[in-house]
């Protein structure tokens, strides 16, 4: 195990350079002159000798290789660079933005795992009685109102109408401004969580080493918890990774419709700026905090299931 | 019966055979119950959508700005928008585009993941090593955010939308079938094939495809849901279909400030992307319980 | 056999997790849909209701002051950009004066300058300081800080700004020989050339003074910035907040408000919900409200909605370069005859822009003219006469792009407006391609003429005429050259360099008037709605409203008891 994660984080490196180098090279490919965007901010009509001064200032005529390259040497001394729109260190724009979408991401991924692991369990377990009919139903309708309309639904009903909770900011960290964004980041997860988690306890239910068990008369909750339990868990576990980027990914939309000042808005912004500095800061955050799921992800497969020898490549037998 | 043939068939879900079998007594309406009333709706909406010119009762295009924000009427079923253009027309062919993006790029997305998932799960070693290490540079790389950066090269336009849904969602599912796969290799019977010395073509085709054939239709379905979902908010963000044309999720964003006077044109595209939505799964559900009584 | 105990040990199973489930599955529900899910609600559900009874009765008679003076408004955008930005906090938050100030018609008006003086020749300014005025630190304003905060801006130029209007030092202020202290109270700059619309170039923001000690050695600012404005930035979030206390050391009269804070929603969507909700008792500064969100909040009795002149024109641009369909006169004129703009506002915008009467925005009482012969017409008629002379009997195929409705400032309905123009070109024999570019895309598409219209806007951000003028009429533009704007009339140059130099009013007026009556005929671009500023607040809230100058009229309002 230990062999398999030294080797897992000795991949990260190589995988990060070029995650982030395709990312400068893509922003690089888009439309638009980061130069003169940012001059153009707020309605601005630079000159072309004003564009072509800040595109020098900002290196921008070096080849991309070059500009890369300086990028990694700046990150080696823990710079990230100033972006291109504001001026600021990227380090400060980005700083002051995770912190406010890791409390929403995690939140929802928290709530999210608890609800739809918690009560996909419960459910399989008591399949087909009438509160599982229910509650698949609930899930299933949950797992298809898209997130960005429920949003609305609970800006309009739930704040506006009933004002029962704030309708969109930050509030300084308040936590009632975050109950609204994380129940719209949370529902869809969720939900699908359950579905899975609820297929899988099903499925391991009926194999065969269960109804053996059952039939050795063991007792159900032993059997839920030794047996069932952790063989349900492998698709899980995968999909518990996957959704930790759609949750992540769902952030940009949410929190750009509950104006939550995260990573998401700040990229929605230096996307639409070709902010290049920000943008590659942004992967490159991303990048590792997936590389670290990722790892999570596969360590855990190696823990619940014996049979996955990691790092062994094509398997002990073959 | 052979050895060969013995190891291969209690894994084989057999749908001819049901089918055939049901057709002959009838049961087949009691079996395929769960079927019925989503495909039905679904059914419905997406024979809606495909003859949008023909059971659509105006121009999507057509204007009449003096008519315009007009409440749910005997003319107009929905209503007309801030345009005047008739709303029930326009969430018809709306249909038609979400519907068309969300069902096209299932099927590539699923048939790239399929192939790219057996080839790292079963043949492993090296070409594993390449493939797995690529999908987790690609994954690393958030689905939306993927498709984004590829938007934004790209500029949007529903062709745009479409490749960069592909170029980010394969990425996904060939790590849940290699994930898959890696569980079933190390199953008895696929030791077994191996051992008798069948070809790995044969074994991923016959042992394995079969078996994941479950997994592929429930993805599938649920697929076409994520993606319809995935298509609506990046429309609803501005990067999907252009005006005058419309998708659902356009539709949706148009319709946002008009949402207390007019709430119909926000209700409208809402529900039928929740009910496509639904129905989808619904029938992911109803396929897989399917499938899994064959066992 | 088998199967039935099975089931029947599954169902002993089920009756053990029913509880358990149920408390769950209750959580769920709760998060889900919404119901009060944390004990925190009570106190802001309770809150909001108070605030709801009293605001539908309010009291007959005299009206009675609030005790706390402190107004918390939502804003559209960023309006503090920090120490690196040139202006660091913008004009609304009357953190810093002007030296030269403007008022609704965009006419130079003393600011921290009580007086001015142009010399004969047009090349020397005198300004004489206002006597008593003192920073929010208490110091007393010298001719010092008024040179240090110019030359901050000459050391900075070409940085961008996230504000309207960033700094192009030259254009502004031209090249002054010498910008110098007189005495105590005067400053003096002088130019080698005649420079007569200085005066309006820097009313506003290019005329903002800081104290001195504002600015480390590299122009950035040293900590939080010291204007002589009524109110002292104490505290700011970028895309959160702004807190705003009022400055005690003021030199004129204290407004009412002690406190404002300004909480920022980029969406407008937000925005309006924040208002709903009573998070926010207002909405202000450029943006603010949409056209369709005050037609929803007009005949709501718990809203005043208000709408006040602005300085931006919508207006399209075209592609006019040779061998482009736009290069032809013709074509253009039935573009803009092609166009009912009385009915573009009235039916899509609700009635609250003002349609376009001139290539110069109508709030620019000194050089807006008010003749026929600078205005726009509907004629479909004439129209479509002129697309067939101008080929012939053939259609024209045009493709027009624009950004998606977009978040703050430019918040205008963009693509309904195309499909409407779409709708209305096609029976004149124009075919419209629309395509919708985010703005980036937009500005790379101009930048290499892919596009045959475009729309856009131009706000003004003093009442110096060559600011917008220039930019759309003349030849050598940005817009006319590297937009493919392709516009050029050597009379219209002649014009323009004879008005930046030309020290008699009258005069500069009647070649600023000239260059509008040809803009009308030729249509460098054209003009569509000179954009309005639409507020909303609650009825509590008395005296506010909105400059044409951007800025909310902070200083007038006063809470009453609600």
């Amino acid at each position: 195990m230990g062999a398999y994660i030294l080797k897992q984080l000795a991949l990260a490196v190589p995988t990060l350079l070029l995650l982030t180098f395709v990312a400068f090279s893509l922003t690089t490919a888009a439309r638009g002159d980061p130069a003169e965007i940012a001059l153009r901010q707020g309605g601005n009509d630079p000159t072309p000798e004003q564009i072509a001064a800040y595109r020098e200032e900002l290196g921008l005529n070096d080849p991309i290789i070059v500009r890369y390259g300086r990028w990694m040497l700046g990150l080696t001394q823990g710079d990230l660079g100033r972006s291109f729109l504001s001026q600021r260190e990227v380090s400060k724009v980005l700083g002051e933005r995770i912190v406010p979408t890791l409390r929403l991401g995690l939140t929802a991924f928290v709530v999210a795992s608890v609800f739809g692991i918690g009560l996909g369990v419960l459910f399989g377990l008591s399949a087909n009685s009438w509160f599982d009919i229910v509650g698949r139903w609930l899930s299933l309708l949950f797992a298809a109102i898209p997130s960005f309309w429920l949003a609305l639904l609970l800006i309009v009903i739930v704040a506006e109408r009933w004002r029962l909770l704030p309708v969109a900011g930050y509030g300084n960290g308040d936590p009632r401004y975050m109950i609204l964004p994380v129940i719209a980041l949370a529902c869809g997860p969720a939900a699908a969580l359950m579905r899975v988690t609820r297929g899988a306890v099903i499925e391991v239910w009926r194999q065969d080493y269960v109804r053996t068990a059952r039939s050795h008369g063991l007792r159900e909750v032993a059997i839920a918890l030794r047996h069932a339990l952790p063989n349900a868990l492998l698709p899980i576990v995968t999909l518990l990774g996957l959704r930790f980027g759609q949750i992540l990914a769902g952030a940009i939309i949410i929190e750009s419709i509950f104006a939550w000042p995260g990573m998401g808005t700040e990229l929605n912004t230096a996307i639409s700026g070709r902010d290049l500095p920000v943008i590659g800061a942004y992967v490159l955050i991303a990048g590792v905090s997936f590389i670290v799921v990722n790892l999570i992800t596969d360590i855990s497969y190696g823990l619940l299931d014996p049979r996955i020898r990691l790092g062994a490549g094509q398997g002990g037998r073959a | 019966m052979s050895l060969h043939e013995s190891l291969e068939q209690p894994f084989r879900p057999n749908f001819s055979r049901t089918i055939r079998l049901s057709w002959l007594n009838l049961t087949w309406l009691k079996r395929y119950r769960a079927l019925l009333i989503p495909g039905l709706i679904l059914g419905l909406i997406v024979f809606a959508g495909l003859f949008a010119p023909l059971v659509a009762p105006y121009d999507p295009n057509a204007i009449d700005i003096g008519n315009a924000l007009s409440a749910p009427s005997w003319e107009h079923w929905l209503g007309t928008d801030q345009l005047g253009r008739d709303y029930f027309t326009r969430v018809l062919y709306g249909g038609q585009t979400t519907l068309f993006l969300a069902g096209f790029s299932t099927l590539v997305v699923i048939a790239i993941g399929l192939a790219v998932g057996l080839i790292s799960g079963y043949v492993g070693g090296a070409v594993d090593t390449v493939i797995s290490t690529c999908l987790t540079v690609l994954l690393a790389l958030p689905n939306l955010l993927l498709t984004l950066a590829i938007l934004g090269i790209l500029g949007p336009s529903n062709q745009t939308l479409l490749i960069a849904l592909i170029g980010a969602g394969w990425v996904g599912h060939a790590r849940v079938f290699r994930a898959s796969v890696l569980s079933l290799r190390e199953q008895v019977y696929i030791e077994a094939a191996k051992a008798l010395g069948f070809s790995p073509w044969r074994i991923m085709f016959r042992q394995l495809l079969p078996n994941l054939l479950p997994t592929v239709v429930v993805l599938a379905t649920l697929d076409i849901g994520a993606f319809l979902l995935l298509i609506s908010s990046l429309s609803f963000l501005g990067l999907g279909s252009q005006p005058p044309a419309a998708d659902w999720g356009v539709m949706l964003s148009d319709a946002r400030p008009y949402f207390t006077q007019v709430p119909m044109l926000v209700f409208a595209p809402g529900v039928l992307i929740t009910l496509v939505v639904l129905t989808c799964n619904l029938l992911g559900d109803a396929i897989r319980d399917l499938v899994d009584l064959k066992r | 056999m088998l199967k039935h105990t099975a089931q029947r040990r599954y169902r002993r199973l089920s009756d053990l997790v029913r509880p358990f489930s149920l408390v769950l599955f209750v959580i769920f529900l709760a998060a889900c849909g919404g119901a009060p899910a944390a004990p925190a609600n009570d106190s802001s559900a309770s809150d909001s209701t108070t605030n709801a009874a009293t605001v539908s009765e309010i009291p007959a008679g005299e009206p009675k002051l609030a005790e706390k003076q402190e107004l918390v408004a939502g804003i559209s955008r960023n309006l503090v950009n920090g120490p690196e930005d040139w202006l660091y906090a913008h004009t609304s938050l009357q953190v810093w004066e002007p030296l030269v100030a403007y008022d609704d018609q965009l006419r130079p008006q003393p600011g921290l300058a009580e007086s001015w003086e142009l010399s004969a020749d047009g090349k020397v300014w005198t300004f004489k300081l206002r006597e008593g005025v003192r920073f929010s630190n208490g110091d007393p304003l010298t001719v010092e800080d008024v040179i240090a905060t110019i030359e901050h801006f000459r050391k900075l130029s070409g940085r961008p700004s996230i504000f309207l209007s960033g700094i192009n030092f030259p254009e502004i202020y031209g090249e002054p020989t010498a910008i110098e202290k007189v005495d105590e109270r005067t400053l003096r700059l002088a130019y080698a050339e005649p420079r007569p619309l200085l005066i309006y170039a820097i009313s506003n923001h290019y005329s903002a003074v800081y104290s001195a000690k504002n600015f480390d050695e590299n122009g950035n600012f040293k900590d939080l910035p010291i204007g002589t404005g009524r109110y002292r930035l104490v505290d700011w979030k970028r895309d959160q907040y702004a807190i705003l206390e009022r400055n005690e050391n003021y030199w004129g009269e204290l407004p009412a408000l002690t406190r404002i804070e300004l909480k920022i929603y980029p969406n407008e969507n937000s925005r309006l919900s924040a208002l709903k909700a009573g998070e926010i008792d207002a909405l202000v500064e450029l943006g603010a409200v949409s056209a369709a969100q005050a037609r929803e909040l007009r005949n709501d009795p718990n809203f005043v909605v208000s709408r006040h002149d602005s300085t931006c024109t919508t207006h399209i641009a075209f592609n006019g370069e040779a061998g482009r369909v736009f290069s032809d006169m013709r074509l253009r004129q039935a573009v803009s005859l092609g166009i009912d703009r009385e009915a573009l506002v009235r039916d899509l915008l609700y009635g609250y822009p003002t349609v376009a009467q001139s290539i110069m925005i109508h709030t620019n009482a000194d050089f807006f003219n008010p003749s026929e012969n600078a205005s726009f017409k509907y004629d479909p008629n004439l129209a479509k006469q002129l697309v067939n002379e101008a080929t012939q009997g053939q259609r024209v195929k045009a493709v027009l792009i624009f950004t998606p409705p977009g978040e703050g400032i430019t918040a205008w309905p963009y693509p309904q407006m195309a499909a409407y123009f779409q709708a209305l070109l096609q029976p004149i024999g124009i075919d419209l391609e629309l395509k919708q570019l985010e703005s980036a895309a937009l500005t790379d598409a101009r930048n290499n003429g892919e596009f045959d219209l475009v729309l856009g806007n131009y706000c003004w951000a003093s009442g110096d005429p060559n600011y917008i003028l220039g930019r759309i009429t003349s030849s050598k533009s940005n817009q006319n050259v590297a937009q493919h704007g392709g516009y050029n009339n050597p009379e219209v140059d002649e014009l323009l360099a004879k008005g930046l130099v030309e020290v008699d009013a009258k005069k500069r007026q009647e070649y600023y008037f000239r260059i509008q009556e040809i803009a009308a005929q030729e249509l460098p671009i054209a003009p569509l709605y000179d954009q309005p500023t639409i507020i909303a607040y609650r009825p509590y809230v008395k005296g506010l409203s909105q400059r044409v100058a951007y800025a909310p009229t902070f200083e007038t309002v006063y809470i009453e008891e609600h």
